[in-house]
């Protein structure tokens, strides 16, 4: 193995033991506890077949990931699904998960974020479920800094519509 | 903006953050298993690749390519193909060579009349661990009488790659006897190494 192809997964190895519970975390909310070890094996065994196309600095390498996981996710809602080996062997590290009692809370917020369209929703999730800048979106989307911002402002617009009661009684 | 479409805009982002879908799994899972899955998948990714180009990089000769019996008999291939099981093998693990060389080590086309014996055999494979530099040197000193550091440098990558199965196939005698197994109904298997890096 070359020094070059070695240095970059190395690189790779490193960027997936930094990143994957958060790529975890991202794919847990879009396609659910159930999906998520499968969706996280896709993404990463993705990320090691594209790894001559991983990017060098730390943070663009996590956008570069969160790209893929993206994918994934679309490929998950067109239905299509792989299960691996992979997959179990994660699904078996954590056993029974607990039963979520706060499943009822903010359900209708949930469901007002579901029926937006799904790029905008994608937005709205990404800044307030997972934490990113709206310069970290347009990263990992591939899409130019305004059009993310035009997508988010014009998701709130809606959404503050749609939440207009909620949004009087919180202040 | 006014002051109270300001507030509004607070109270919502307030509401939106604490939507956020719950993540139990993510919370719950091991550093260890989530670094176990990045190395899962690297060894996945590469037999995908393999599955679809195996062929090729076997013809234009970027890779050793070695067929191991189940006796642990290894001899050099010429003119490799891709053998059919490795697309869906019952071990794959990664070793590195004497040389340096990093390698990808397939086992796989188990053969054995007893569907007892054979699955106890994939159970061992597919939980087996890499066999130990310390293990295999072992082996290598009980074949060839001399440690690996003694072997001519031009041997050693290929006295390490049959040591490596020599071992497996040793600790699958002692899993099949543990199981209640004769040892000597080990089944048949087949291996291929395939490594990037060397001219051995």
């Amino acid at each position: 193995m070359s020094a070059v192809r070695r240095a970059r997964d190395e690189r790779l190895t490193n960027a997936l033991d930094q990143n994957a519970r958060d790529l975890l975390r991202y794919l847990e909310r879009r396609v659910g506890s159930n999906d998520a070890p499968d969706a996280l094996s896709d993404t990463m065994i993705a990320a090691w077949k594209g790894a001559a196309r991983v990017p060098t600095n730390p943070v663009e390498a996590r956008m570069w990931m969160f790209g893929i996981a993206r994918n994934v996710v679309l490929n998950h809602s067109r239905g299509e699904r792989r299960r691996s080996r992979l997959a179990e062997r994660l699904r078996e590290s954590v056993g029974v998960l607990p039963a979520n009692n706060d499943a009822a809370a903010g359900l209708d917020v949930l469901d007002a974020i579901q029926r937006l369209d799904p790029d905008l929703a994608e937005v709205i999730r990404a800044v307030h479920w997972d934490g990113f800048s709206l310069a970290e979106i347009s990263q990992y989307l591939g899409l130019p800094a305004s059009t993310v911002r035009s997508r988010y402002h014009r998701a709130k617009r809606e959404l503050a519509h749609v939440l207009g009661s909620q949004v009087e009684l919180i202040q | 903006m006014d002051p109270s479409s300001s507030f509004r805009d607070d109270a919502l982002n307030d509401l939106l953050d604490r939507a956020a879908a719950p993540a139990p799994l993510s919370a719950l899972m091991t550093d260890a298993a989530l670094q176990e899955a990045t190395r899962a998948a690297r060894f996945e990714a590469a037999r995908d690749v393999k599955s679809r180009l195996g062929r090729r990089l076997a013809i234009s000769g970027v890779a050793l390519a070695l067929v191991l019996g189940g006796t642990g008999v290894a001899a050099a291939v010429t003119n490799f193909e891709w053998p059919s099981w490795a697309q869906q093998p019952d071990a794959a693990m990664q070793i590195t060579l004497p040389s340096g060389a990093q390698c990808e080590y397939l086992i796989g086309n188990l053969q054995n009349a007893d569907p007892e014996i054979m699955d106890a055999a994939r159970a061992f494979f597919a939980s087996a661990p890499v066999p130990t530099t310390a293990q295999v040197d072992a082996r290598v000193v009980a074949v060839h009488g001399e440690t690996l550091a003694q072997t001519p440098e031009g041997d050693r990558d290929r006295r390490y790659s049959s040591g490596v199965v020599g071992v497996m196939a040793d600790e699958l005698d002692a899993d099949l006897q543990q199981h209640g197994f004769d040892s000597a109904q080990r089944p048949y298997f087949e291996g291929v190494i395939t490594c990037e890096g060397t001219n051995q």
